[in-house]
């Protein structure tokens, strides 16, 4: 071992030593961490608070209506008297139902797409690619849009527009992944001794390929979660009376005046669930892609 | 190079509009009837879809309509049987000027601090401008842009919470009415600018090239800003590229939020009526709005990055 | 003192490291001499070379000094060392090809140079630099001046460094394994070039390389680094006939057998055929 814990000096110089370095790791666990109590919590109050009281969230007048935040009613009434805090807990189900759907259909649909296009002859990769250049060419929202025109609005739909338009993201992180570990000599060795490619694919490839699909997939639950409010805030999405973050926040705007309260609370409950899963992912990345960097100064 | 990136940008359109044109041909229900509603006669259904031309074959449409859009002609609204491209027209310079604002807005606050923050790595303006960042990122347009109706509009009156004033009457008035809504618009994009900045920044100033103008006596100030910006800028250029498709799908979201009789408004309003003509109509023009903005970037690209050139000067 | 450069007592660490990086190492150096620092991978040299020119990260701890002709470098501000670098104080890397932006050709860069540390316009400065291209042996240098580094070949990349770092005189050199990256036919014709412009000159410099036929090439003494402490000071005759410390006698052991028992030369004595082949190569072996 030479002097320096194995680091030639010329590495230590751009990667400006340890002080940078362990700063970064802790750093990143507390994001991870962060974001995990935010998500955690979200889902506690969105499987918890409906067992309370299954109704609440649309129970018409069960209070007076336009409450701030007290007692009985921990985050205040909407306009019509439905007690705010089961509402939020609903919409939380429903962003993360349908979140955690639309990753799902991407990671599947993605995943494979991408391990296919790395492992198959360039045609099939370009076509793959060029097929998917189509989706891209449409701003996330706008496609979809298109999807819920043509098939209705409702989860389901909701899951598959938001899902197709997260594939080519999916592909293309896997694709690179699983490329660059194609690339490795024990890849080719176990390719040499002829296994079949499926094999080849699922022993080796693509376990390697999981770190930053992981990151990718946090960052789409995020992006999963926003889509889905902004189309129910246009009345695209989730049908009334279910309720939806984005649809508590639509109403909100024309009480605005009379009961700021019943904007806030929609606004915050959003904000801490795509914040926690935006420090997972943020996390996510330092911890597996430590860029450790400094200047020479 | 420039002649290739042009090439695949044809199929890319070509694709796309394929898709939208779907769209009104893969809605449930026929269009003759819903236009007639509900008492129509089986002999008028027939007589309307063969005046929208919905009998001939489903390429010829597609030819007839793509011809149709290349001279400027999107057809005619389902509902109102206005022009839709009077409709475009109208609507278009607000969408345009939303966006607009909203990317110059970005641009110019997320570049510098994106740079500071790199420049004062771990200090504590890289700390809070990484995490007003990652704030800006996390929380969507719509939410920033009801806080911001409850603080600037509702709480102290500086803006008007909704409506849209053309140039016409006032340009304060215009800008006013632009303020709040492109504001909100510009914090997403802002943030990943912001971090995307710093990061490639970070990565060019660590280089050897850095250190060796540092050694040749170059001063840090005209290293930053002349030389490594240069460097980083390929990086930074690619993430707008992609990011203008977010503003151009929350331009949806904020036009209804603050009542701007856009595009984006427009959108919506087709949805909710079933007029999808004009939906067909909007989603292209969108598309093809952001396909040309990823054309300039790649191009761009080329401009900054002197290795993707072709030609060789040797 | 006569001495262009004193270095006294200078140690490096860096934060989180076991081990000083450089532990107490003095040397002088006087005006027109070219010392070598020669020492395997980790023995600290590169270190040194930072430190001298006032390059060292900002979590390297240092002790001692490192003075030139007069000025403290070791810890001075950058507005103290701005004035020095380009004109007194000049560098030689090891791998050109990172050392020059890819984002701008290699003619804009000498300009701008130039341009920085003397009052030249536009077309001056663009003379200037081509003549410069033309003295470091590049050919075609006007159309040269419009290529980018990834254009050029390792060998040419370091003739346009070398021109960089020669063009303002500069009194002191420091050269950290000039030719180690370049391919073998190339690294003859380059080391030729420094020497000659370096004796032509009068500059000084402090080469580092972990290869002793370089040494004995170029430099009249030669300091032997192990685990960043000096073994060895002298001159490169008895260092190398003579050498006191055991491991001195097992780096020239381990030499290939001919530089070992060569005779320093001051100056590189090739045929001009092996120069001309060279240069071919270099100008040819690339794009």
């Amino acid at each position: 071992m030479t002097a320096q814990d194995g680091a030639s000096p010329d590495q230590t110089l751009k990667t400006g030593g340890s002080r940078l370095r362990n700063r970064a790791t802790l750093s990143s666990r507390i994001e991870i961490v962060a974001g995990g109590f935010l998500v955690a919590g979200a889902v506690i109050v969105a499987i918890v608070v409906p067992m309370i009281d299954p109704a609440a969230s649309t129970a018409v007048g069960a209070a007076p209506a336009l409450l701030s935040p007290g007692f009985p009613n921990l985050l205040g009434t909407d306009q019509l008297g439905r007690d705010q805090l089961a509402r939020v807990a609903a919409g939380y189900g429903i962003s993360l139902t349908i979140a955690s759907g639309a990753v799902l259909i991407s990671l599947v649909i993605g995943g494979l797409l991408g391990l296919l296009a790395a492992t198959s002859k360039s045609s099939i990769d370009g076509l793959i690619m060029r097929t998917l250049d189509v989706v891209m060419a449409f701003p996330a929202l706008l496609f979809a849009i298109v999807v819920v025109a043509i098939f209705g609005s409702g989860s389901e739909v909701l899951m598959l527009a938001i899902g197709i338009v997260f594939v080519p993201v999916i592909t293309r992180v896997t694709r690179a992944a699983a490329l660059e570990t194609a690339r490795q000599s024990y890849v080719e060795a176990a390719t040499a001794r002829g296994a079949r490619r499926s094999r080849v694919i699922l022993r080796h490839i693509a376990p390697n390929s999981v770190g930053p699909v992981l990151v990718q997939a946090s960052i789409l639950f995020a992006v999963g979660i926003m889509l889905e409010a902004s189309l129910s805030f246009v009345g695209l999405g989730v049908p009334p009376p279910t309720p939806s973050l984005g649809l508590m926040l639509s109403t909100a705007r024309n009480f605005i005046v009379s009961d700021p309260w019943i904007a806030i609370v929609p606004a915050i409950a959003i904000l801490l669930l795509v914040l926690g899963f935006t420090l997972i992912g943020d996390g996510l990345q330092a911890w597996l892609d430590p860029k450790k960097r400094t200047t020479a100064r | 190079m420039v002649l290739r990136r042009l090439a695949l940008t044809v199929p890319i359109l070509l694709g796309t509009s394929v898709v939208v044109f779907l769209i009104l041909r893969l809605v449930p229900g026929d269009p003759a009837a819903s236009i007639l509603g509900s008492n129509a006669t089986e002999q008028s259904i027939v007589k309307v879809r063969a005046a929208l031309g919905l009998d001939l074959p489903l390429w010829e449409q597609f030819g007839a309509w793509l011809g149709g859009v290349a001279r400027g002609d999107f057809g005619r609204d389902y509902i109102t049987n206005q022009e839709i491209t009077e409709q475009l027209e109208l609507r278009l310079p607000i969408t345009v000027a939303l966006a607009g604002v909203a990317f110059l807005l970005a641009l110019i606050a997320a570049i510098p601090l994106g740079v500071v923050a790199a420049v004062r790595e771990g200090g504590w303006v890289d700390r809070s401008v990484r995490a007003v960042a990652v704030l800006f990122i996390a929380v969507p347009d719509f939410v920033f842009g009801l806080l911001g109706i409850l603080l600037f509009a509702v709480g102290l009156s500086l803006v008007p919470s909704s409506g849209y004033t053309p140039i016409e009457e006032g340009y304060l008035e215009h800008l006013r009415s632009l303020a709040l809504p492109a504001a909100a618009l510009s914090l997403g994009l802002g943030g990943v600018l912001t971090r995307v900045t710093r990061s490639a920044m970070l990565d060019v100033l660590g280089s050897d090239y850095v250190r060796f103008a540092k050694a040749s006596g170059f001063s840090s100030s005209s290293i930053v800003f002349r030389y490594a910006l240069r460097n980083a800028s390929v990086p930074i250029i690619t993430v707008i590229g992609l990011q203008v498709g977010y503003i151009l799908g929350g331009t949806v979201v904020i036009e209804q939020l603050f009542g701007l009789p856009g595009l984006g408004q427009l959108i919506v309003e087709a949805m909710l009526a079933r007029n999808y003509p004009v939906l067909q109509a909007c989603i292209l023009v969108f598309v093809a709005a952001f396909i040309l903005v990823n054309l300039i970037t790649d191009l761009l690209y080329t401009v900054l990055n002197p290795r993707l050139r072709r030609t060789s000067t040797s | 003192m006569n001495d262009l450069l004193a270095v006294q007592n200078l140690s490096v660490s860096y934060a989180g490291a076991l081990s000083p990086s450089i532990a107490d190492v003095s040397f002088n150096l006087e005006a027109g001499e070219i010392i070598g620092v020669v020492g395997e991978s980790g023995s600290g040299k590169t270190t040194l070379g930072l430190a001298l020119l006032g390059l060292l990260p900002w979590n390297a701890s240092f002790k001692g000094s490192v003075q030139f002709d007069g000025t403290e470098i070791l810890g001075a501000s950058e507005r103290q060392l701005r004035p020095l670098r380009g004109t007194q104080l000049s560098t030689i890397v090891q791998n050109p090809a990172t050392a020059l932006n890819p984002s701008f050709s290699i003619g804009s860069q000498i300009v701008a140079l130039l341009r920085r540390h003397l009052n030249l316009t536009k077309t001056e400065a663009r003379s200037l630099a081509i003549d410069w291209l033309d003295r470091v042996g590049i050919s075609e240098p006007k159309k040269r001046m419009n290529s980018y580094s990834h254009q050029l070949s390792g060998g040419m990349n370091q003739r346009v460094v070398i021109a960089m770092a020669l063009a303002l005189s500069p009194r002191l050199v420091i050269a950290d394994e000039p030719t180690s990256a370049l391919d073998v036919t190339v690294q003859a014709a380059v080391l030729g070039l420094i020497t000659e412009l370096i004796e032509g000159s009068g500059s000084s410099m402090v080469l580092v390389t972990h290869d002793l036929g370089v040494i004995a090439q170029m430099c009249s003494r030669v300091i032997v680094m192990k685990d960043g402490r000096v073994l060895e000071v002298g001159e490169v005759d008895q260092i190398f006939h003579a050498p006191r410390n055991p491991y001195t006698k097992h780096l020239l052991d381990s030499q290939p057998s001919h530089t070992s028992q060569s005779k320093p030369i001051s100056k590189s004595r090739h045929s001009e055929a092996d120069v001309a082949t060279s240069r071919l190569s270099e100008e040819y072996g690339h794009e």
